[in-house]
């Protein structure tokens, strides 16, 4: 065509990167983000940030029990948001916890992300006998809530922080391998794909350099709302008695300890860690829909 | 003398707002039409055509704007009209026609109920009444057994049926003028006879002004009384179709007309078109003979490039469990024909002939159900050894229809067309590489400076002219195209067709050329197959199949072919 | 395959009992035969419908779980049309208001739906509701009424009382997702060329809006219900531990922790056959409502 249009092009082009630009500077997003850095900033620098470590029995002591936020400890520190019923200093115990919670979810949801990549690109590349078996076993799977499960497999393997992530990786495999062969079939059918194979490149090549780095976009939104999810989903396992293990409290397990003492009206002990977990969550969530907007062509044009 | 216009435009301005631009997308046209009359707008993508028509009735997307102008229609100013005064214009006054009739028609409301609403809600009428007349209405489209047909859903009906259905709504609300956007370009040439012809008698029926926008000059040829030439959003040109075609002023209709393939006789190539793609700069083309690209060249003794025995392929329609409930289309049934080295050989049919279907098979793409495939006289089917598979399958490239997905969006210019040399291997540094991927570009009409580029920043025609490279990095002796330019424009698709030509020549190359466009197939071939329903009707020399036709259904193709010949 | 964790006896008797009491309570449930013969006994058992009694309340566990369901059931049933009733306009008025603020609002209101830990809202709810404001009960079911020969807290004011947390409790995820749903297909939707023919044709809004965007967009959202169903039904076990609900989730939590196998895997059995049942219901329910699957084929 004439250069005349082809500039136009070049000049969409130019803008384009402008304009993704411009989306990450919403207040949305970088609102979103920073409280995202922050929370994990915190949870990677627990030992130094928290007043106490409430794992040290040493320090933890019962007659520190259901003070009331801002309150004195018998050792003369401040318990700015109070302390559980065994005397932890309740910020402490949500930094440490944040940590537990942030470990289980991010390693679950590479775990599975992994798993899901493999089996969403071989299901969509070869389609067919193998991709029918592979979906119908991701549609049995996916039929059940994730909560479900979660709550058998870790009825069957026990407690344990290990056995949370084996368990949440497995619950949500399947979401990603479904998003991955339904981006990778459409790529598939293109002509570009078909060109590769024209060409004579074998199968691991084309899954490779083509089908791959064309069907992993719409990964980028899952995997951070999914990590959401599992945070989510942790929490409630703990709350539920079945997930982490007491010896190392997640934010979940931390809002369950403080159950017992709702009707006796010290709320602060569900209340601030329940607090941690909507904002991280609400933080990942709101970033996640802010890269689905930055990332989605049709909003782009 | 403005009393007689049924709509006049007068000096219409449409800019597109958007974050990154500005775009003048309709520039000071001025269009009338009378009464009864059929103009058609006529113009390549980008041209602003469809714009002027979603102007008329007051559709267009968020981000467009009339700047200034008037759309007067029976006397009154359409534009700055309230959008409660417009929905009485709508419907009962102008009608509109889209170009898919696939996505036009609500898939879960029954036809029927899509009518009645349609006439209750312009003409007031009650359910009764109603129903009665889009009984009537359907009838006049053509569709038989119109009563039944009222209670079936759009997807019971085949493309044109439902094109008829779409008209007969435009026609609900008893309009004075419809426009019809680009209305057969979704349909197969003999149902696009069919259509242009039902409009054309229900305009003079009926005495409504009919606007046709569309890309294809044929189209209007015969069925327009009026044409409107239009490029970059402004008119060159207009006047009766006679005037026009027959002898047109401006230097890019006659461009325009002169890119339109013929069908009456062959032409050595297509003239070139500068006023349009400005080709100017000519790259440097390789020096064949002492070439990396030429060092194959005169391998093959055999004569035979391509000959296919009883070829089969089925294709499953619908999934069950049971064998008998399974419902299988023959896409290709007992195809058999030969090629030529060095021949151009065309395969047309409409679409669902199967035509695709053989150039995959050919390409290897797909598997094939029963038969034989030779490439230079190599089995390719039921062979054991797969090296010889893969040798005789690396000899045939293919072209796809679609540019813009026919190359990954991800990868740059260069290393898409490096990418067959890199993986045989076939030339030994990197810097040998870069140096035949640049020649190779150079080749094919696109710059060395195209090389660092992404596909997205290159038009059609030029994305087409990079997957001719690639296609040519793996040195191939046959070339499948799969209707190369049936997305393109007119005068960009003669300059693909040119260089396709050249290149045939220059590296004595087989073409495999597939297409539904029998003109485009007339100038590219020296053979050709016609196929139907996935079986081949007849295969003879371009010649004869375009003067003296054996099949019936060929010589049906034949007459139906929009051409503009007619008018001289 | 529950058999592996823990020892149901250890949870089954005093910690001070003597060695003799408890081999006499393993041997009572079977317990002290090897894996094999447990597992062959439970198949002879189920496939006479006895999954087995359970441990710890010595009835037939799938007695247990059929006579807690319609507790749950009651709770899932009014969660899900809360959703549909508030979710499904709000999400619609999104989707044919991008810009305006109110879907911004509606937006942001479904962000933090769905990232709220539902179980931390019910205490939340709790502690606004029972203990600051004393207006609504803590927790149990209430006082139940009889209507058709229905038994069900629905029909009386104290057992509404006690359902309207627990209901909003449960419904809150699924609000935020119908939303969500709701705003995408009218998005979509009204972007087909379809939805523009209709304006061509000189339809009005609401006509277009009622006729021709929602049963398009409800086509899927009803069969994505149907199997979000089954969530819910998988959820109430939260809302139910913290509320007392006397239904299903609450009975498999405590069997789980009580290490209660019978209960376990009837309840497993229960929940498979209610999603292939719902699983069902979604495919005739998509033939009915969709013509392109209910007819098929052209006329020609």
């Amino acid at each position: 065509m004439n250069d005349k249009v082809i500039s136009k092009k070049n000049g969409v082009q130019n803008n384009n990167s402008k304009i993704i630009i411009k989306k990450f500077t919403r207040p949305a997003t970088i609102i979103s983000l920073g409280l995202l850095f922050i929370i994990i900033f915190c949870a990677v620098i627990a030992p130094f940030l928290a007043p106490t470590n409430p794992y040290d029995l040493k320090v933890v002591s019962i007659l520190d029990s259901r003070l009331s936020p801002g309150d004195s400890m018998f050792n003369g520190n401040v318990a700015w948001l109070g302390t559980d019923g065994a005397g932890r200093d309740v910020l402490s115990a949500i930094i440490y916890g944040l940590r537990t919670s942030l470990i289980v979810a991010i390693s679950s949801a590479l775990i599975a992300l992994t798993i899901g990549l493999i089996v969403g690109l071989i299901s969509g590349f070869y389609g067919g006998k193998i991709d029918s078996f592979l979906m119908r076993v991701v549609d049995i799977q996916l039929s059940f809530p994730a909560i479900l499960i979660a709550l058998v497999l870790l009825a069957l393997l026990g407690k344990g922080i290990d056995k949370v992530i084996i368990a949440l990786a497995i619950v949500q495999w399947a979401i990603y391998a479904r998003t991955v062969r339904a981006a990778a079939i459409v790529e598939r059918n293109k002509e570009y794909i078909q060109a590769a194979s024209c060409l004579g490149l074998s199968d691991f090549f084309i899954i490779w350099k083509h089908l791959l780095p064309n069907s992993i976009s719409p990964l980028i939104v899952l995997a951070t709302l999914q990590t959401a999810h599992s945070i989510s989903i942790e929490a409630t396992l703990s709350f539920l008695g079945v997930g982490v293990p007491i010896t190392e409290p997640s934010l979940g397990s931390l809002i369950s300890n403080g159950f017992d003492f709702i009707l006796s009206g010290a709320y602060w002990i569900t209340f601030f860690p329940g607090l941690m977990l909507l904002a991280t969550v609400a933080a990942i969530n709101i970033f996640g829909d802010q890269l689905r907007i930055i990332l989605n062509p049709r909003v782009n044009n | 003398m403005i009393n007689n216009y049924l709509l006049k435009i007068d000096k219409l301005n449409i800019k597109f707002f958007s974050d990154q631009e500005i775009v003048d997308a309709v520039s000071d046209v001025s269009i009338s039409l009378m009464a009864g009359e059929i103009l058609g707008i006529v113009g390549e993508s980008g041209a602003g055509k469809s714009t002027i028509g979603n102007a008329i009735i007051n559709l267009l997307d968020g981000s467009a704007e009339i700047l200034t102008g008037k759309v007067l229609f029976d006397h009154q100013n359409l534009v700055g009209l309230d959008e409660r005064a417009m929905r009485i214009v709508r419907g009962s006054k102008i009608g509109m026609i889209f170009q898919d009739p696939q996505t036009s028609l609500n898939p879960i409301m029954t036809i029927g109920n899509q009518l009645i609403e349609t006439i209750r809600f312009t003409k007031n009428f009650d359910k009764k009444t109603a129903q009665n007349e889009a009984i009537e209405l359907l009838e006049s489209v053509g569709i038989d057994n119109p009563k039944l047909r009222m209670k079936a859903y759009p997807h019971q009906f085949s493309g044109g049926m439902r094109q008829r259905v779409v008209i007969a709504l435009a026609l609900a609300g008893d309009p004075d003028l419809i426009i019809a956007d680009e209305p057969t370009t979704a349909l197969d040439v003999s149902v696009q006879a069919q259509i242009l012809e039902l409009i054309k008698s229900l305009c003079k029926k009926r005495k409504v002004g009919v606007i046709i926008i569309t890309h294809d000059i044929g189209v209007i040829a015969n069925t327009a009384n009026s044409i409107v030439v239009m490029y970059d959003g402004r008119v060159v040109e207009s006047g009766s179709v006679q005037q026009v075609i027959s002898n047109p002023r401006h230097k890019y209709t006659k461009s325009l007309i002169a890119a339109v393939p013929r069908s009456d006789i062959k032409l050595g190539r297509f003239k070139s078109i500068d006023f349009i793609e400005g080709n100017k700069q000519n790259y440097q083309r390789i020096k064949l003979k002492n070439h990396w690209l030429g060092e194959k060249l005169n391998e093959k003794k055999s004569k035979k490039a391509i000959s296919v025995f009883q070829l089969n392929k089925d294709f499953l329609l619908k999934k069950s469990f049971w064998l008998k409930n399974r419902v299988h289309l023959k896409a290709v049934n007992n195809a058999s024909f030969e090629i030529e080295k060095g021949e151009s050989f065309g395969i047309v049919g409409e679409s669902g002939s199967g035509k695709s279907t053989i150039a995959r098979l050919i390409a290897g793409l797909i598997s094939v159900d029963s038969g034989s495939i030779k490439i230079f006289d190599q089995e390719v089917v039921e062979n054991k050894k797969k090296s010889e598979v893969v040798n005789a399958q690396k000899e045939v490239q293919m072209i796809f229809q679609d540019p813009y997905s026919s190359l990954n969006p991800r990868m740059r210019v260069k290393d898409i067309v490096a990418e067959p040399i890199k993986f045989y291997k076939t030339a030994s540094s990197d810097h040998k590489i870069n140096e035949i991927v640049s020649d190779l570009l150079n080749h094919v009409g696109l710059g060395k400076a195209s090389m660092l580029k992404f596909p997205n920043q290159f038009s059609g025609g030029q994305r087409q002219r990079i997957s001719i490279a690639r296609a040519l990095a793996s040195r191939p002796k046959i070339l499948i195209c799969d209707e190369p330019t049936s997305s393109l424009d007119v005068s960009v698709q003669a300059h693909i067709l040119n260089l396709l030509k050249d290149l045939q020549d220059e590296l004595d190359l087989t073409l495999l050329f597939i297409s539904h466009d029998l003109p485009v197939i007339r100038q590219m071939c020296d053979r050709v197959a016609v196929m139907r329903k996935g079986e081949i009707c007849e295969i003879n020399t371009t010649e004869n199949i375009f003067k003296k036709p054996k099949h019936s259904y060929t010589k049906e193709l034949i007459k139906l072919i929009p051409r503009i010949e007619n008018i001289n | 395959m529950i058999n592996f964790v823990g020892d149901p006896v250890d949870m089954l008797v005093n910690p001070e009992s003597l060695p003799e009491e408890i081999d006499r309570v393993r041997k009572d449930f079977g317990l002290d035969q090897p894996v094999h013969v447990q597992y062959w006994k439970f198949l002879q058992g189920a496939v006479t419908g006895n999954l087995g009694n359970s441990f710890i309340f010595g009835r037939p566990a799938l007695a247990l779980i059929i006579e807690r369901f319609p507790a749950t059931l009651e709770l899932a049933t009014c969660a899900l049309i809360i959703a549909i009733v508030v979710g499904l306009p709000l999400g619609i008025f999104a989707g044919l208001n991008p810009n305006s603020i109110g879907t911004r609002i509606i937006m942001g209101g479904s962000v933090l739906g769905i990232s709220i830990p539902t179980f931390w809202l019910g205490l939340m709810m709790i502690i606004v509701f029972s203990v600051i404001l004393g207006w609504l009960p803590v927790s149990g079911r209430g006082e139940m009424g009889t209507f058709l020969g229905i038994q069900s807290s629905l029909f009386t004011l104290d057992g509404l009382l006690h359902l309207i947390m627990p209901a909003t409790n449960l419904a809150l995820f699924k609000i935020a997702m119908v939303i969500r749903l709701a705003r995408a297909g009218t998005e979509e939707v009204m972007g087909f060329d379809f939805i523009k023919f209709t304006r061509a044709r000189g339809l009005p809004p609401k006509r277009i809006v009622s006729f021709h965007l929602l049963p398009n967009i409800l086509i899927p959202i009803i069969t994505v219900l149907a199997i979000e169903f089954g969530t819910l039904i998988a959820f109430a076990t939260v809302t139910e531990t913290i509320f007392a609900w006397p239904g299903l989730g609450k009975l498999v939590i405590e069997a789980i922790i009580n290490l209660d196998r019978p209960i376990v895997v009837a309840y497993l059995m229960f929940v498979v056959t209610l999603f292939l049942i719902l699983n069902l219901i979604v495919d005739i329910m998509y033939a009915v409502l969709d013509p392109r699957v209910r007819i098929k084929g052209e006329i020609q």
